[in-house]
């Protein structure tokens, strides 16, 4: 999101202190109510149906990434039950032509690890070609491809020598931030080729002008042939943004966004910016409404997994002079428990679900030899059995002696169908999808759906769903939304049309949830207190000004309502948004106010606009 | 944020809202000189990509530095070498980089102390890991929750808290911070409003008039925090220090404002990055080049930093880390690779500086970690532990590293408050 530089905002005025002295001395009990508030609603509550205007006002809030025009109609033409139904079974519902448009233009979320490899290869594998070491594509179109960015990426490199060698002009330069390009460094109009090796003899400050003084579509190809993996990682996160915002299977998109931080990585961990494009795709959406073990096993299997936790250099410590014999370089040392720990501690039996740190021992053990295929560049996974610990092995007071991969499907097996984890996947799903604190009637239920069906995900999904839980007041509104949940909710109200989604990436790193990068292997949480501070509520006012008065680069709409009357109409009607009327009377005060004249001139804003900017700030539009 | 914390801090809204300013407001709000309330600070700064810390601190007493690394070792202090060309002298063994000159004087003040073959246990070599680790506080172990920052803060049940207690500097709060006490990230003082003033009138109305208590009470936290961040930004703009450029130095002016304002900051974060040399790490002399500029920006920012605190830097103490050292051998590529301990600077005006601590193992043949890297002699939770238990009073011993108690007799001692 790009702002024009407003005015300096000065200091606060005595007037305005003696405001907030006043706020702040708000009695006592305003806080007591705060805490009720945080620790949860009643047992009761989930009791008490919801009238149907709000089942469908509460259907179409929760269980997408934020009505709109479309949803609404559609849920109130089928009815609650049968929409539901049909968003369980995403194959069934033609995807938006919109949506498909948009996604042609990232050709890296079609591809396959080995695909994406060699199409935005690393800079160490082009170093490693440089040097001689790198193995070469066999297809020569390929392998003149791959040479030539090897050339480039080595000319950047003696690049940066040469700025070494032209530090002393450096300095004598010291004040030339102001160098432009245009004065004999442009590179406008060259062939690609020319261009990187002009930018190559450039400084730092010079490449960049010169760089921004391109042609957009230009700029965009320069930029990814010489940062080809940036652009693995930006289609991933364009694709995500661009889902949730388009897709008519937005349940689809809320189970893919909900596995895929349950079965966390981050693309912060080197090679899993490449990984992660197959394995939200073919791991996690593939499975989002399957049996339970067939989404963990295909997680324990992806390089994804085996990279970000580790598991594909664990190995059998007696396996030390067999590793000899397959004359690796650089072997790892041993045993490596963290697939296996957050295995059990994240993935499938939650915390005090009934395993010890020596069950953590045997299950790396299980695992040990589950390995990423690095024969080749982008390979998947293998199963090397001169790595595994053959030995018998403990589990959960079960023994594991099958031997070879088998140890560790039979491992997953066991979990998969774990009493302890039906209930942590149970609680976790309601947590997301009914209450931070759902009532233990409703996770028995669904927990009981899990074990009888096998660890059918749509069939819990179901139970959950047609439960009287769901639908009630102990539900309603309950959530506060998360930051991505946030901005898509506010582009959909709005009908906007996402050009650039890198504009709402960046937004949401400031809201505290940059996209595929949680480090943590926990994910993000689902709970209110963890979305809910100061700091990133600042940025939410803003994002929502922003958007509505269509200050966000990349993301515009057009369809604005004629009054600030319409746009509370608007609300109402199509975001489905329960907005107070103290809000609506704040705001027209606020906007009345002849003294106001600068809130109705923002940024050329109209007053509709700023009643939306508004409206999506609002206390009301940050739950769902 | 739980609700005893939240409700304690709205009480302590409460208390010192009424007719007066809140005590953490201090000199920013009420324009007095010192404040009764006035804090002690740690700041802690992260160089991400693992800076190559032989280059930084120079061992010229050990000859297998210079066998190690044939283009890059940077030449002992000598009377017949040109000035920026050798490493400064600091204690007839170690020297600092020539680009570092503007942080001798605070080593000459004995404000400056150097950790050396400090780092993390664990053996791994991934970039992730490494930070992952160093900022959760427990090496090998992933699952941890929250940051070791945020785990230094004191539990206030009896202090009223400032929304500003905490601050990271930059977009998104980074894995340090994150934790029950509540932290933010600010990118730039400036920015941190509602991009319309009087848009910020009309959500603090509408926020206030809420019947929502969450998001009622959390927005006025926020409008809150906004004001005092305000108020210090407008003063940084006058502030006449002058700071170098780059990244490093724009956090910590901010850090320094915040700091001087007396807000009731306790702990600041920044990091800077570009350290990882696997290529071209020097120029055609090994004082040149990429890091010899990263160097001298980040130097020029720490020495630009203790010069704005001026009286103030009693109070503060900055530390230094990064994920993990660099091979001892330089590579072919006139760079180093990923290797194993590290260095720590630890300045302010509490510490006992112009030494360096630890215990220095040398890099001969059988001295090096897997025969490659400098050995880690002291972890770097011990260094921490000190200075949180030291300057900033938490003496809570299991609870900052879990699954590592901090023994006080670890301690390197380079704290001495007095």
């Amino acid at each position: 999101m790009e702002w024009k530089q407003s005015g300096p905002w000065g200091a606060c005025s005595r007037i305005r202190f003696a405001v907030w002295a006043a706020i702040l001395a708000t009695p006592l009990i305003l806080f007591a109510v705060a805490g009720e508030e945080l620790s949860g609603r009643s047992e009761a509550a989930f009791l008490q149906p919801l009238d149907e205007a709000r089942q469908v006002e509460h259907v179409a809030n929760r269980l997408t990434f934020g009505p709109n025009a479309n949803v609404v109609a559609s849920l109130r033409a089928i009815g609650i039950q049968k929409w539901i139904e049909l968003q369980m079974h995403p194959e069934r519902i033609p995807e938006s032509k919109l949506l498909e448009e948009k996604l042609a233009a990232y050709p890296a979320l079609r591809m396959s690890t080995a695909e994406l490899a060699m199409e935005y290869p690393n800079r160490q594998y082009l170093r490693a070609v440089s040097r001689g070491t790198g193995e070469l594509p066999s297809d020569p179109a390929e392998r003149e491809k791959v040479e030539t960015l090897a050339k480039i990426q080595a000319e950047r490199e003696r690049g940066f020598l040469k700025q070494a060698k032209a530090t002393g002009q450096a300095q004598r330069r010291g004040n030339s931030s102001g160098t432009q390009a245009g004065d004999g460094r442009s590179v406008n109009g060259m062939s690609e080729t020319n261009q990187l090796a002009a930018l190559a003899s450039m400084t730092q400050e010079e490449r960049v002008a010169a760089i921004r003084a391109l042609p957009p579509a230009e700029r965009k190809a320069l930029v990814e042939s010489v940062r080809p993996a940036l652009t693995v990682q930006t289609s991933l996160v364009a694709g995500k943004i661009l889902r949730a915002a388009y897709s008519e299977r937005q349940l689809e998109e809320l189970m893919t966004d909900f596995w895929f931080n349950h079965f966390n990585v981050s693309v912060k961990k080197e090679a899993d910016r490449y990984y992660s494009i197959p394995y939200e795709r073919d791991v996690i959406r593939k499975n989002a409404f399957g049996k339970f073990e067939d989404l963990l096993v295909a997680t324990a299997e992806s390089p994804a997994m085996l990279y970000y936790l580790d598991n594909f250099q664990s190995v059998s410590p007696d396996a030390r002079f067999r590793r000899r014999a397959m004359r690796a370089p650089r072997m790892p040392r041993g045993l490596n428990e963290n697939y296996a720990r957050e295995l059990m501690e994240l993935h499938t039996l939650g915390v005090g679900g009934g395993y010890t740190q020596k069950d953590v021992t045997e299950v790396a053990r299980c695992f040990t030899g589950w390995t990423i295929d690095r024969r080749t560049p982008g390979g998947g996974f293998r199963f090397v059995p001169q790595l595994h610990d053959n030995k018998s092995k403990t589990v959960l007071g079960k023994k594991i002696d099958a031997g070879g991969m088998e140890d560790g499907l039979r491992v997953l097996s066991m979990l998969a169908h774990h009493p302890s984890t039906a209930k942590f996947i149970s609680t976790k799903l309601a947590e997301r999808f009914v209450a931070d604190q759902p009532p233990a009637s409703l996770v028995d239920a669904m927990s009981a759906t899990f074990l009888r069906t096998g660890g059918d995900i749509r069939e819990v999904l179901r139970t959950m769903f047609f439960s009287k839980e769901f639908l009630s007041e102990g539900a309603y509104r309950a959530k506060v939304k998360q930051p991505f949940e946030m901005i898509v909710s506010a582009v959909r109200a709005l009908d906007a049309d996402i050009v650039q989604p890198l504009a709402l990436a960046r937004a949401l790193d400031r809201l505290g949830q940059p996209l595929y990068r949680k480090q943590e292997p926990t994910g993000y949480s689902a709970l209110n207190s963890e979305w809910v501070n100061s700091a990133a509520l600042v940025e939410r006012m803003n994002l929502a000004l922003g958007l509505a008065s269509n200050q966000v680069r990349g993301v515009r709409w057009d369809e604005i309502p004629a009054t600030g009357q319409a746009t509370v109409e608007l609300a109402r009607a199509e975001w489905l948004l329960p907005v107070n009327e103290s809000t609506v009377a704040s705001i027209a005060k606020a906007i009345d106010d002849p003294a106001q004249e600068q809130l109705r001139q923002f940024r050329g804003a109209t007053e509709a606009q700023i009643w939306a900017g508004l409206l999506l700030g609002s206390p009301e539009f940050q739950r769902h | 944020m739980n609700s005893r914390r939240a409700f304690l801090r709205g009480a302590a809204l409460t208390m010192f809202g009424a007719g007066s300013a809140p005590l953490w407001l201090g000199r920013a709000a009420q324009g007095m000189g010192a404040s009764p309330n006035r804090r002690k600070v740690l700041v802690a700064i992260f160089q991400r990509g693992a800076a190559d810390g032989l280059n930084i601190v120079v061992p010229h007493g050990e000859r297998d530095y210079y066998k190690l690394r044939p283009t890059l070792a940077i030449p002992a202090p000598s009377r017949g070498a040109s000035p920026g060309e050798a490493a400064l002298d600091l204690d007839g063994f170690f020297g600092l980089h020539p680009s570092l000159a503007s942080l001798k004087p605070l080593w000459d003040a004995r404000e400056l102390a150097i950790v050396n073959a400090v780092g993390s246990p664990d053996p791994t070599r991934s970039h992730f890991d490494a930070q992952d680790y160093m900022e959760a506080g427990t090496p090998g172990v992933k699952s941890t929750r929250d940051g070791w920052l945020n785990r230094a803060l004191v539990d206030e049940d009896v202090h009223p808290v400032s929304p500003v207690r905490a601050v990271a500097m930059g977009s998104a709060l980074p894995r340090i911070l994150r934790g029950p006490e509540p932290a933010v990230a600010i990118d730039r003082l400036e920015d941190f409003q509602v991009r319309s003033r009087q848009a910020e009138g009309a959500f603090s109305s509408i926020y206030g008039d809420s019947a929502d208590a969450l998001l009622r009470n959390t927005g006025k936290e926020a409008f809150d925090a906004i004001r005092i961040v305000q108020r210090v930004s407008a003063q940084t703009a006058r502030a006449d220090e002058k700071y170098p450029n780059g990244p490093l130095a724009r956090s910590l002016r901010q850090i320094a404002a915040l700091i001087k304002a007396d807000v009731g900051l306790e702990v600041a974060f920044a990091d800077v990055g570009g350290w990882d040399h696997h290529v071209n790490e020097v120029g055609v002399q090994p004082a040149t080049g990429q890091l010899a500029n990263l160097l001298r920006q980040y130097g020029d920012a720490l020495a630009a930093f203790r010069r704005d605190l001026g009286d103030r830097f009693e109070d503060v103490v900055l530390v230094t880390m990064s994920e993990f050292g660099r091979t001892a051998r330089e590579n072919g590529t006139r760079g180093t690779d990923h290797g194993h301990a590290n260095l720590m600077f630890v300045m302010g005006g509490p510490v006992a500086g112009g030494k360096v601590y630890g215990d220095w193992p040398g890099l001969g043949d059988g001295q090096l970690y897997e025969r490659r890297d400098l050995a880690v002699t002291t972890d770097f939770r011990d260094v921490l532990g000190e200075l949180i238990s030291e300057h900033l009073g938490n003496r809570d011993r299991t609870g900052l590293f879990p699954g590592y108690t901090v023994s006080p007799a670890r301690f390197r001692r380079l704290y001495s408050a007095s």
